[in-house]
Parts: structure tokens; C-alpha cells; sequence
């Protein structure tokens, strides 16, 4: 899955062109598949007012980003019935994260450099009954995106108990290309990136085409 | 896997000890090798990638020198004309990098015999082509295509016949539906040789140029070259050695890649 991001720092009128436009591509080409929002006001409310404004015009997943679970809750009031992905947990809020994934029945994606510590949140929030979960290994570049994705790959054919997906994050343009590729080859990754021109979703969709 | 010497004695392609590029696996620093694609006709060639080379296309060997200066490894010559084995001396010459030769089978065997200043790769058509070279490589390397072949029958054959240095290609690269068999078919080939087969170690070929050809005519250069790019960061991934690229933005952009991938 493919999602390009919306700022809740953007403006009514220039939020909805944009997904408007991302409604285009995702005809076109399929990609988008999700919209992850992200809550850069640190204001709850913004949040939720984007999150609203989002789901009025989106009919696809939703991806909401936020390391405040308070922001979240209000947000996540406007996601109801649809799926919903919640991005922002650590070892440091994974109660919390749990709690507001719980209430709103969303999946979860839990992330931390250290592969040993991202499986053990992961299996306390699979323990705490959270249905599907993402595992972010936070890859910086796409060398560390190679040996994570496949480090983890790795582990989950030997433990088949630890089938969590990855999530790979990054920012825009060719290089974010090239690391949702390599991650795509690796794995049938999570792929959230800031942003991504109409050549390179066609060019993600065809490879996509081609190698599923 | 295998390491062969190509050029002056100074390019080394293969050599993997791991999947490809893992340092979990302890990798070998070392990325696959770039060739740009160079004709000696412009027949049918995509005019949105002749426009990337300021003119200098329409000699052969303007656009030889001209890969060089864009940082490609290797040059991918595609030649139709009779004066071909003296051309391709004379690239070897003016550029001093790797070169490999596409033509008829008889140009091969002439430009195999006169070029010694220089390891050729002489790329085959086909696998009779391959099977002819093999008789008459005179140490230059010889690419066994083995598109629809199974690429150990064909290279012991090959050998058999006195081929001693052995590239495989094991089908071109481009984003159709063939793509996820070529990677499987690449991926197989190089864990059976790290896994000891020895018949399984020759190094990998693969051009990923025929990316271009599932565009239509308007396709923008910038588009083709995405493609491109995407398709050689799959087969390097998968595996591949050594590629041929048609456009310079999808030289750079593997190199890079490479580059990286490789921790260069």
C-alpha cells in the first residue's frame, strides 16, 4: 500500500485541490491507496478539522500521524467505518496509542530503530488485541532500507508469529521513489511518503503491475 | 560467483559472496557495472532518448566518447555496418573503457579476432549465436543467452565448444509482466552458485534498454528514463552483474544506486 501525505498546516481551499488531484491519481493509477494525515500544528483541533475535511472528500484509507494520542482521539472520531492506520507509537506512548487504536478499532503502526525492541512493541500491542499491526524500523536511507526490510523479512519466515507488515517512511521526490522501491522488492511494505510527482506514481503502479 | 576482467584488464564485474548488496551477508563493496547503449544506425531508435545526446548520436563514435564523459561504465555497442571490427578497435582506443559488442555473427568473429588491445563482451542474439562465439571467442567473454534456455545446459555447452570466459543473461529487463519471472530467474540462478553450485557462478547481464519500448512514441524522455531506472534497481536488487541501459538519466540514476546500495 502507497500513501502520500496531507500537512494539517494546509489550508481549507488549497487541502482540497490537493486531494483532489491525489483523487485523480488514484483513478489513474491506483496510487494513492491511503492518505496519511499529519498533525504539524501539534493542535488537536487542526487535526480534527482536517481529518473531517479529508474523509468528506476521501473514500479510500486514512492514515493519521500524530504523537499526541489526545490528537488522535479527536481525529480519529471522523474515521469511523473506514480503515484507519495510526502512526506515532513508541515504546514511550504505546499505551496510549493502544488505548485510542482500541476505541476506534484502527490498526496500529509502532516504530523504533532497534528491531529487537520494534517486535517487542509490536507483540504487546498484538497482545493487547490491536488487529493489524506495522512494524517502522525508521530507515533513514535506502541501504538501511535494504538490510532492515530484509533483516526483518528474515525473522518473520522463522517466526511465523511475528507476521507483522513494514512501514517504511520518507520524504518526496526520486529518492523516496527509490526507497519505496527497494522496500516494495524486499517486502510488501507499508510505503508513507510526503509526496510523489504523477511520473513516479505511474512508475510505482507499473512496477507494482509487474512484479505482484 | 564468478570475477571476470573486461576492458583494459582494469574492470572487474561479479565476484558476489552474498545476496546482492547485503552487509548482513557480509557483500562485497562493489556495484553492478553501467553500459550505455550506442548504435551505429538510427533506425528505429526512440527519438525521445536520441534527444539526450546532443547530436553527437549520429556518429558512433562521438557517442561512444560521449557515455565515457557521462560517467558510464561501459559501452554497448549495436552494430549493423561491415567496417565494424576495425570501429570497434578504434573505440576501444579512444575510450579505454569496457566495451561489448552486439552484431551479425560473422562481424563478431572478425572484431573477435582483431580487437587484442581490450576484453571485448560479445553479446549474442541467441543462443545459436552464443554456441558459434563459443568456438572462436579468442579470450574475449561471451554471453550465453539464455532466454528460453536453461542458462547451465547452455553455458557447459558453450564450454564444451572452448568458450573460457562465460557472461549469462538470462532474459531483458522491462516493466511488463515479465519482469517478476526474470527477477525470480535471476534471484535462482545466483543463490544456487553462493550455495555452491559451480555451473551457477557465472557472472549475471541483463538489459533493462528494451524498458523504453513499452512506451508510445510521445513519451517523455524524463518518463522513459523512471521507467528505466526502476526496472535496473530491480535487477540489481535481483541479482544482475552488469546492465545496458538506453538513456544517460537511467546510467546515472544505477550507478547511484548502485553506489549506494553497495555502501561505495
Amino acid at each position: 500500500m502507497i500513501a502520500l501525505t496531507i500537512s494539517d498546516i494546509m489550508d481549507a481551499d488549497n487541502a482540497i485541490l490537493r486531494i483532489s488531484d491525489l483523487l485523480k491519481r488514484k483513478t489513474s493509477v491506483e496510487i494513492p491507496n491511503a492518505l496519511c494525515i499529519r498533525n504539524d500544528s501539534f493542535s488537536p483541533d487542526t487535526f480534527a478539522e482536517m481529518t473531517q475535511l479529508v474523509c468528506t472528500l476521501w473514500d479510500g484509507d486514512v492514515i493519521l500521524e500524530s504523537v499526541d494520542p489526545s490528537s488522535l482521539t479527536k481525529a480519529a472520531i471522523h474515521t469511523i467505518g473506514r480503515n484507519t492506520t495510526l502512526i506515532g507509537a513508541n515504546s514511550g506512548n504505546l499505551d496510549e496509542f493502544i488505548m485510542v487504536a482500541r476505541m476506534f478499532n484502527c490498526s496500529l503502526c509502532v516504530s523504533d530503530e532497534n528491531i529487537e525492541t520494534l517486535f517487542d512493541i509490536a507483540k504487546t500491542a498484538k497482545d493487547s488485541g490491536i488487529g493489524t499491526i506495522f512494524v517502522d524500523p525508521m530507515m533513514r536511507n535506502m541501504k538501511q532500507c535494504l538490510e532492515r526490510c530484509t533483516d526483518i523479512k528474515r525473522i518473520k519466515e522463522i517466526i511465523p508469529d511475528l507476521d507483522f507488515k513494514i512501514a517504511v517512511r520518507s520524504w518526496s521526490g526520486e529518492y523516496a521513489m527509490t526507497m519505496a522501491t527497494v522496500s516494495l522488492m524486499v517486502d510488501d511494505a507499508l510505503v508513507i511518503v510526503d509526496d510523489l510527482d504523477w511520473d513516479s506514481c505511474y512508475t510505482l503502479s507499473a512496477l507494482l503491475s509487474s512484479i505482484r | 560467483m564468478e570475477e571476470i576482467l573486461v576492458g583494459k584488464g582494469d574492470y572487474v564485474i561479479g565476484g558476489a559472496r552474498s545476496p546482492p548488496f547485503l552487509e548482513l551477508d557480509n557483500a562485497r563493496n562493489r556495484r553492478p557495472v553501467i553500459f550505455g547503449e550506442a548504435f551505429d544506425s538510427l533506425e528505429g531508435y526512440h527519438e525521445s532518448a536520441a534527444s539526450m545526446f546532443s547530436g553527437r548520436q549520429t556518429d558512433v563514435e562521438e557517442w561512444a566518447v560521449m557515455w565515457k564523459e557521462l560517467g558510464a561504465d561501459g559501452i554497448c555497442l549495436r552494430l549493423t555496418g561491415n567496417d565494424s571490427p576495425s570501429l570497434v578497435k578504434r573505440i576501444c582506443e579512444r575510450t579505454r573503457i569496457p566495451v561489448m559488442v552486439t552484431a551479425e555473427t560473422d562481424v563478431l568473429k572478425d572484431t573477435a579476432k582483431i580487437v587484442d588491445n581490450s576484453v571485448l563482451i560479445l553479446n549474442c542474439d541467441d543462443k545459436e549465436q552464443s554456441l558459434a562465439l563459443a568456438e572462436c571467442s579468442n579470450n574475449h567473454i561471451v554471453v550465453a543467452k539464455c532466454n528460453d534456455t536453461d542458462p547451465i545446459e547452455l553455458t557447459e555447452e558453450m564450454t564444451t565448444k572452448g568458450a573460457k570466459n562465460i557472461m549469462v543473461d538470462l532474459g531483458i529487463g522491462k516493466m511488463d509482466d515479465s519482469l517478476k519471472r526474470l527477477l525470480k530467474r535471476i534471484g535462482d540462478y545466483r543463490m544456487e552458485g553462493l550455495n555452491g553450485n559451480v555451473k551457477s557462478q557465472h557472472t549475471v547481464l541483463c538489459d533493462v534498454a528494451p524498458s523504453w519500448d513499452v512506451h508510445d512514441g510521445n513519451v517523455s524522455a524524463r518518463m522513459a528514463s523512471m521507467y528505466e531506472a526502476t526496472v535496473a534497481l530491480a535487477v540489481m536488487m535481483a541479482g544482475a552483474d552488469a546492465i545496458i541501459v538506453k538513456g544517460p538519466g537511467a546510467a546515472d540514476m544505477a550507478r547511484v544506486y548502485g553506489e549506494e546500495l553497495a555502501d561505495l
